[in-house]
């Protein structure tokens, strides 16, 4: 068949796109390698955290940051989406976060301060709703470790949060009580938690050890699927409020949005096509694009689509592959904008490093453009999500904002909305 | 202000071995390392606990000394040593008549070799060129430098004598054409103190010219440094050289869960130049293509640089043409300066017997009557090499427990991850540290009683470490490993400005 929307890469940025076309009733498709990124990314999506990236003090109100940041940096993704699009993104995604039982809160004009794993504070506008606790303004907290996790030190995040909270923090460890020979990481934990004894273990250790009304700060294992039911379990057991903490990879929290958006996404006709990577292109002239993927079997099969979204991500996922002297778009082997002799030898320096701000470059339809001469490439390509060039997720606090908005204006204008 | 009898700087493989020796001839010594032990060269070299068959045909002495000390170190150190074998291969094109003397000069040596067909190798070395002529196995082994200065070092505790690392040697008390002592400065604290002494052993590797000039003698040391890569797993389970004149890119050594490739040579003028360029890589590739084809496709994890200490006694050749025979220094004979050797030339394998040259002169100084002992007991790292299984693994590359993370600071007032690392290969795996270095700070803020601010200086330190490291190969699944790194650290945790949002500090 014939999609009107084919869509290369399943992370936040390709889900984004396909809600785009599902949205004007569009028939879309998304092919995937692996089970994409926001599976193991934090669940938050964070605007802008910091502007300019070398700005120690997080940013107050991202909406406002923006503004600043369009009229400096042209080339940034956030300029190219616009700020309309951008706010019209996160409205939807607002909106569309509570049709599928994951609802967040947030606004782009409010940062609020989240605990990170190791102890320090993250800032993010558009957080679950379940996460909607105010750290910096809790009296008391406790920090809770779950001994069978490998992945999180609470005597160690606390020390770190006593320093920047005004609140008293402290820090017990829970045993589950669970019995394996191997260390356990979150989502191990997270399934065991769903099992209603285990629950109990762990509220029978916090009992005596967490002071009440107390805000419990815990890694991200409260549950799989059912985790708003686990989190009020314990908060009514302990009276407590509980806000958990995004882990290392693998993340509960990503998982949980990753998994709902496409279960929503496949209820309303969209074809998820997961395992095989693209590795046949064709097109004619400047507008038609047909794709193929390899199968386990070795066999090609070919996809048409009337227009196309390229959210393969950045390095991390391949989207773009870094050669000696050079970096790739492994897709269609797009014009990159490369940035390779910038590598800065300081691994915690706020400056952005050349193998992330390297990508594909644009213009404000999202399509990309050969960098001499500004001309499109293909008409109907479209690119959005780490792919693209011109900032640095990591030390911005941008990768999910900009995934979200970047693809769903690209999903937006390639189904001619 | 302490007193012992003899002053040991540098804490290599040399250094650790001269205090052992010497202390197991009974005599009191303190060991001086500006940084942890193992840091220079003994830590940053290929690993290989050589035959002789390499230097066979143009360093014959190197080459018998090697074969002995390789079947003793093998002996006394079975903790340090992975005894893979050694492969010698020739491919199509290399030189006949340069196998003909190697076979005859092996056989001279005492190297014993064994002929391999080329067929059989492809069984079990697949990825090996298809173009091999001859093959021979020798009794090469991986050694890990790490682990057998640690082990030195230890056993040398045990006998009483004392070790300083971080603690670098500034300057010496000389009076009447004599060294009577050490200004030592302690580069934790900043404390300055001064160890009386009737000797000092110089065993600085190519530092010794640096702290020879302190005692105002002129040391003509030629550091040459060469540059190595590493796989991210075993491309080989035996010990690769190829079978033509040493030169570049022709040695493979397993460890652990890696593969260690090189080397270079290239004269530098600072010891300190342990930096590794990614053109350095690629003409590596390019050279180790000829053994394994499918070099340039596979994981690169890191690069480094290490620096031979060779030493030209008279205009001799440099680089590949200085020879590895290691020299005893007498300042007394030589410059008329009583109390004071340096060690110099020489290579891994021959530490023991460097150490054993400097402690005989050593003891006849003093009027010990003792002969050297190393050869006969066995020595052991503190992290033992048979791991048990422990369900706790918070270093799942190399199955580093917290358990052995104990083990490993268990005598340490203070320590880095870094030398967590060298002792029990932390972070060393296939994921450079990405997972382990939060685990590890987070284990040991709690174990230790570590603030928040040491603690977070344990893991940026060695995450920058590791990166550094990564910057020479920073292409494929290592361009893909820093961003997951960058992530992580950055993204997720935002340990770039943790003091930043501090209302307190």
């Amino acid at each position: 068949m014939r999609y009107d929307l084919v869509i290369i890469g399943a992370g936040l940025a390709g889900m984004s796109a396909a809600l785009a076309a599902v949205k004007m009733n569009k028939q879309a498709v998304v092919l995937s390698k692996g089970l994409g990124s926001l599976y193991s990314s934090s669940g938050y999506i964070d605007l802008l955290g910091y502007y300019p990236t070398t700005e120690m003090k997080p940013v107050l109100n991202p909406a406002r940051a923006l503004d600043v940041l369009v009229e400096e940096k042209p080339d940034h993704p956030y300029s190219l989406v616009g700020k309309e699009a951008i706010r019209e993104a996160f409205t939807d995604f607002l909106s569309i976060s509570r049709e599928i039982g994951l609802a967040y809160s947030g606004t782009l004009d409010e940062n609020i301060l989240m605990p990170t794993a190791a102890g320090a504070l993250i800032p993010t506008c558009l957080y679950p709703e379940t996460t909607g606790k105010k750290i910096t303004e809790a009296p008391v907290i406790t920090v809770v470790g779950i001994e069978e996790l490998a992945d999180f030190y609470p005597d160690y995040a606390a020390d770190n949060l006593r320093h920047r909270l005004k609140g008293e923090v402290k820090s017990v460890w829970a045993s589950l009580n669970i019995k394996v020979k191997r260390e356990l990481n979150s989502f191990d934990i997270a399934l065991a938690l769903e099992n209603f004894h285990v629950q109990e273990a762990l509220i029978k250790e916090l009992e005596n050890k967490v002071p009440r009304n107390s805000l419990i700060v815990i890694p991200a294992v409260l549950g799989v699927q059912n985790w708003q039911q686990v989190t009020k379990t314990i908060e009514k057991a302990l009276n407590c409020d509980v806000l958990e903490v995004p882990t290392l990879p693998p993340s509960v929290m990503g998982y949980r949005l990753a998994e709902k958006l496409q279960q929503h996404l496949k209820h309303k006709g969209v074809d998820f096509i997961t395992g095989h990577p693209v590795t046949h292109v064709k097109c004619s002239g400047r507008q038609r694009l047909e794709v193929g993927i390899s199968l386990g079997s070795g066999k090609l099969k070919k996809i048409q689509g009337d227009s196309f979204v390229l959210a393969t991500g950045g390095i991390l996922n391949e989207g773009l592959l870094a050669c000696p002297g050079s970096i790739k778009e492994s897709v269609f082997d797009l014009p990159i904008v490369n940035d390779l002799l910038h590598v800065d030898r300081d691994f915690f320096s706020l400056k952005a490093q050349g193998l992330s701000l390297a990508g594909v470059a644009v213009n404000s339809n999202m399509q990309p453009i050969d960098i001499k001469s500004g001309q499109t490439i293909y008409e109907n390509l479209r690119a959005a999500g780490a792919t693209l060039a011109g900032y640095d997720p990591f030390i911005e606090k941008s990768g999910n904002g900009v995934a979200l908005a970047s693809g769903y204006k690209a999903g937006k204008l390639a189904i001619g909305a | 202000m302490e007193k012992t009898q003899v002053v040991v700087i540098g804490g290599g493989a040399t250094g650790t071995g001269v205090l052992r020796d010497l202390a197991l001839r009974g005599i009191d010594c303190i060991l001086l390392e500006q940084n942890d032990l193992a840091t220079g060269t003994s830590g940053r070299f290929h690993g290989l606990l050589h035959s002789g068959a390499r230097y066979a045909v143009k360093d014959f002495s190197s080459a018998r000394e090697c074969i002995q000390e390789n079947q003793i170190i093998k002996k006394i150190a079975p903790d340090c040593i992975e005894d893979t074998g050694g492969l010698f291969i020739a491919v199509k094109g290399d030189d006949p008549n340069y196998i003909k003397s190697w076979l005859e000069n092996c056989s001279l040596a005492d190297i014993s070799i064994e002929e391999v067909s080329p067929s059989d190798l492809l069984q079990t070395e697949p990825a090996l060129t298809k173009d091999i002529s001859r093959v021979y196995m020798v009794p090469d082994a991986a050694v890990d430098g790490f682990s057998l200065a640690a082990a030195n070092a230890l056993s040398a505790r045990n006998l009483g004598a004392r070790v300083k690392t971080y603690s670098c040697a500034t300057g010496f008390k000389i009076e009447k054409q004599k060294v009577r002592g050490v200004y030592v400065i302690d580069r934790y604290t900043g404390q300055e103190d001064y160890i009386k002494c009737e000797f000092v052993v110089n065993a600085t590797g190519a530092w010794a010219g640096q702290v020879a000039k302190m005692a105002g003698i002129g040391l003509n040391i030629t550091p040459d440094k060469g540059v190595l890569v590493i796989f991210n797993h075993r491309i080989t389970n035996k010990v690769i050289n190829r079978l033509r004149p040493p030169g570049d890119g022709d040695i493979f050594v397993p460890h652990g869960s890696v593969t260690v490739f090189g080397t270079t040579s290239q004269t530098t003028s600072d010891p300190n130049d342990s930096e590794a360029a990614a053109e350095d890589v690629l003409r590596l590739l390019e050279e180790g293509k000829q053994l394994f084809p499918g070099l340039d496709k596979m994981r690169l994890i890191r690069a480094f640089a290490g620096v031979r200490p060779l030493y030209q006694p008279d205009g001799a050749g440099s680089g590949r043409e200085a020879t590895r025979d290691f020299f005893l220094i007498d300042h007394d004979r030589l410059h008329g300066l009583e109390g004071m050797i340096s060690m110099v030339g020489g290579k891994l394998t021959t530490y023991r017997l460097m150490a054993k040259a400097a402690s005989d002169h050593v003891s006849k100084v003093l009027k010990v009557d003792k002969p050297c002992l190393t050869d006969k007991e066995i020595i052991y790292p503190p992290i033992p090499k048979q791991k048990e299984y422990d369900n706790k693994q918070l270093c799942q590359c190399e199955r580093i427990s917290s358990k052995l993370l104990d083990l490993a600071v268990k005598d340490k007032v203070r320590f880095t991850l870094n030398d967590v690392r060298r002792l029990t290969r932390l972070g060393m795996g296939p994921c450079q540290g990405t997972f382990c270095t939060f685990r590890a700070a987070g284990y040991y803020h709690q174990s230790r009683s570590l603030k928040a601010a040491e603690a977070n200086k344990l893991l940026k330190e060695h995450i920058q470490e590791r990166f550094k490291g990564s910057i020479p190969v920073l292409w494929k699944e290592q361009a893909q490993e820093l961003e997951l790194t960058r992530g992580i650290y950055l993204g997720l945790l935002n340990l770039e400005r943790l003091e930043s949002d501090n209302h307190e500090i």
